[in-house]
């Protein structure tokens, strides 16, 4: 449901990404490792339209993604992006932030948001906190409340930006968790990580990107116990 | 629209204006000069451990901040022959800038020492430094350079705000505008010319205060 | 000295409080209507959409900020005559406090709305809100609380600044204090009072400014 074809984009003048090319399909995973500075971060925030390109193609669900256009607006319905600094609104509860899109872009009547916050939130294990504003949240329930904001929208694609690296280490596996419950469930991810325990156990797919381009990918096996390309070995030896 | 606008009023009689900026530079910098030295003794009073210093300098920066400068003027000007000292209006003016002057200058003095102080001093000491060495370049320096933006803000806000010694005949910009409306009557185009002069002034300093600032950026940078 | 006190009665005082109504209500007006414009300014200068506004808006911000408000007064006042219009005193006295008042308002707005975390935008456009979305759900919470110390210290520059309605002779505080010091000769003691009665009306304002300040900057 997801295509990428020859995409290129620059950064002034530092090329950033050099023609990436891969497809995703419904219900699948994929997991995507690299340096920092490797573009990992930047191809997933040009698929939700953050970040323009200037060469190539992206496809979801058959739609061009245009940053900056005005049709992006309906794109961005269909694909929930989880940041790395979650990024939840300060002035509103935990109820409120999943809530907000749904009665303003879905314009859906504040009862069945509502409705559909509360499941939303169960569903991340945060039932008892919906009156409560971000500050009083430890970073884990931030992130699961953001979560829950991206799914409330129903999306079809979700899209994980490195969202625990910003966390205190006992609370990455709870966040890990509900990521595993979602992915079980159906949906289809991509998710950018540094946690290889997760790429291994819940991903279909690891692609491994290096400057710019997607230098090998595989089964979570093949990448792990057989790495051939020889950045992807230093890589992965540095990480375990 | 029946008027009919005398532009070569103001035009020709540039000479007029031209002195009256700089009259108007003069005073506006020399209240800036002396300011300084009152805001950094304030500054240093309102930071001292001596509460009766920290009142003083208090009350003295919180009346001036909250009244306006033409009231302290006229106070200056009416005041200071009631206790025997009599000056030309021009001096009265700079006497009120200056204290105006000193007063905010205290406040952005104040907030570049205490945006500095902290840690860095204990971090000078442990290394063995000495502690007129701590003042040079630990607090100095980095304080200087926080603090030059405000301070060019400061000389620009008292540069347009000195069109108001105008009201007690003080000889500057503003005044000579006066002396040429009460002559000529055209209000208008003569006042208009004295602001776009205003106006050139101030982005003149505003460019100058910047292109300074980076050099002095720098500097520190490389004296350290 | 006793002629001094025999010569200033209550009724003075009263001519002293009329004119300090009349700034306060100066202030009123300059700051509804200023805000409003500064609104506009503040948005202007943030446009995404349609940048080209930015540039209109940082003009007049730099001219406004660039003058004296002595000369904005002056030219204003006898601009209006120029143009034919009789307009009440009143409000051709308002008319370049509001401008004033757009400029340097229209900065705290644009500050105000530059604090609102890149982040959280981001976050509201991934979940396909629209420029107009963003600007009423996400930047006004954070953009309102962080505009409201300068405001409140802005008030007491606008208070300040009405005392230069003096020099068209438009009456408020100053030009009061002026007319009774003529007329009493007691020119010490009314500058003292009017310089108070501004104390009074500013210095509140100061102090409510940086107590707001101080709680902005604990709950960030």
């Amino acid at each position: 449901m997801l295509k990428l074809e020859n995409v290129h984009k620059w950064f002034g003048s530092l090329h950033v990404l050099k023609g990436v090319s891969f497809e995703v399909s419904r219900g699948e995973v994929v997991v995507i490792i690299g340096r920092s500075g490797s573009g990992k971060s930047t191809i997933l925030r040009c698929i939700n339209g953050l970040e323009p390109i200037q060469q190539g193609r992206i496809e979801v669900d058959g739609d061009l993604v245009e940053a900056h256009s005005r049709q992006v607006r309906h794109i961005r319905e269909k694909v929930g992006f989880v940041f790395q600094s979650f990024n939840l609104f300060p002035y509103y509860t935990a109820l409120e932030n999943v809530s907000l899109a749904l009665r303003i872009v879905k314009k859906k009547p504040a009862a069945e948001a509502q409705k559909i916050a509360e499941e939303m939130l169960a569903r991340v294990g945060l039932s008892d906190k919906l009156e409560a504003y971000p500050d009083r949240l430890s970073g884990g329930q931030q992130q699961r409340v953001a979560i829950a904001r991206a799914l409330a929208m129903s999306p079809e694609l979700m899209l994980f930006d490195e969202v625990t690296s910003a966390l205190d280490p006992e609370l990455v596996g709870e966040v890990l968790k509900v990521m595993q419950d979602l992915a079980e469930g159906g949906m289809t991810m991509i998710v950018v990580t540094h946690e290889m325990g997760f790429a291994r156990k819940v991903g279909d797919r690891v692609l491994f990107f290096h400057e710019g381009e997607i230098a090998e990918q595989g089964s979570p096996e093949q990448i792990f116990t057989d790495p051939r390309h020889e950045n992807l070995r230093t890589f992965i030896q540095s990480i375990l | 629209m029946t008027y009919k606008f005398h532009w070569e009023v103001p035009l020709q009689n540039l000479p007029a204006f031209f002195w009256g900026a700089l009259a108007t530079l003069e005073i506006s910098a020399l209240a800036v000069f002396i300011g300084l030295f009152i805001a950094i003794a304030c500054a240093l009073a309102r930071l001292s451990k001596y509460p009766a210093l920290r009142r003083a300098a208090t009350a003295y920066v919180e009346v001036i901040r909250n009244t306006p400068l033409l009231v302290q003027l006229f106070y200056v000007y009416f005041g200071l022959p009631t206790i025997g000292i009599n000056l030309s209006a021009f001096s009265v003016a700079i006497f009120a800038l200056t204290l105006n002057c000193g007063a905010y200058c205290t406040e952005i003095i104040r907030a570049g020492i205490q945006s500095i102080h902290r840690g860095q001093t204990e971090a000078g000491l442990s290394l063995g430094m000495t502690r007129w060495q701590v003042f040079r370049y630990v607090i100095l320096m980095p304080t200087l350079r926080v603090v030059w933006p405000p301070l060019a803000s400061q000389f620009i806000a008292t540069l347009l705000g000195s069109s108001v010694v105008s009201q007690i005949s003080a000889e500057e910009l503003t005044y000579a505008g006066s002396l040429l409306e009460s002559r000529t009557y055209r209000t208008f185009e003569i006042f208009f010319a004295i602001t776009i002069i205003y106006f050139v002034m101030s982005q003149v300093f505003s460019l100058l205060s910047y292109l300074t600032g980076r050099r002095v950026f720098r500097q520190a940078w490389g004296q350290l | 000295m006793p002629e001094i006190f025999i010569a200033f009665s209550y009724k003075d005082i009263l001519f002293l409080l009329q004119g300090a109504l009349v700034t306060i209500a100066l202030c009123a007006m300059a700051a509804s209507s200023g805000l409003i414009l500064a609104l506009a300014i503040g948005l202007m200068r943030t446009a995404q959409r349609f940048r080209f506004l930015r540039w209109p808006a940082g003009v007049y911000v730099e001219i406004f900020r660039g003058t004296p408000l002595l000369m904005q007064i002056f030219i204003a006042y006898f601009g209006l005559s120029i143009l034919g219009l009789n307009l009440p005193r009143f409000v051709a006295m308002s008319i370049p406090l509001i401008l004033y008042t757009g400029a340097y308002m229209g900065e705290i707005v644009r500050a105000g709305i530059e604090a609102v975390p890149r982040g959280q935008r981001e976050a509201g456009l991934s979940l396909g809100m629209t420029y107009g979305h963003l600007l009423r759900y996400i930047v006004t919470p954070t953009a309102v609380r962080v505009m409201i110390p300068p405001s409140v210290g802005f008030l007491v520059q606008l208070v300040k600044g009405t005392s230069l309605a003096y020099v068209v002779g438009y009456v408020e505080l100053t030009r009061a204090g002026y007319i009774v010091s003529q007329s009493t000769y007691a020119t010490m003691l009314v500058f003292t009072l009017v310089g108070a009665i501004y104390f009074g009306i500013c210095y509140p304002l100061s102090l409510a400014s940086q107590r707001l300040e101080l709680r902005l900057r604990r709950h960030a």
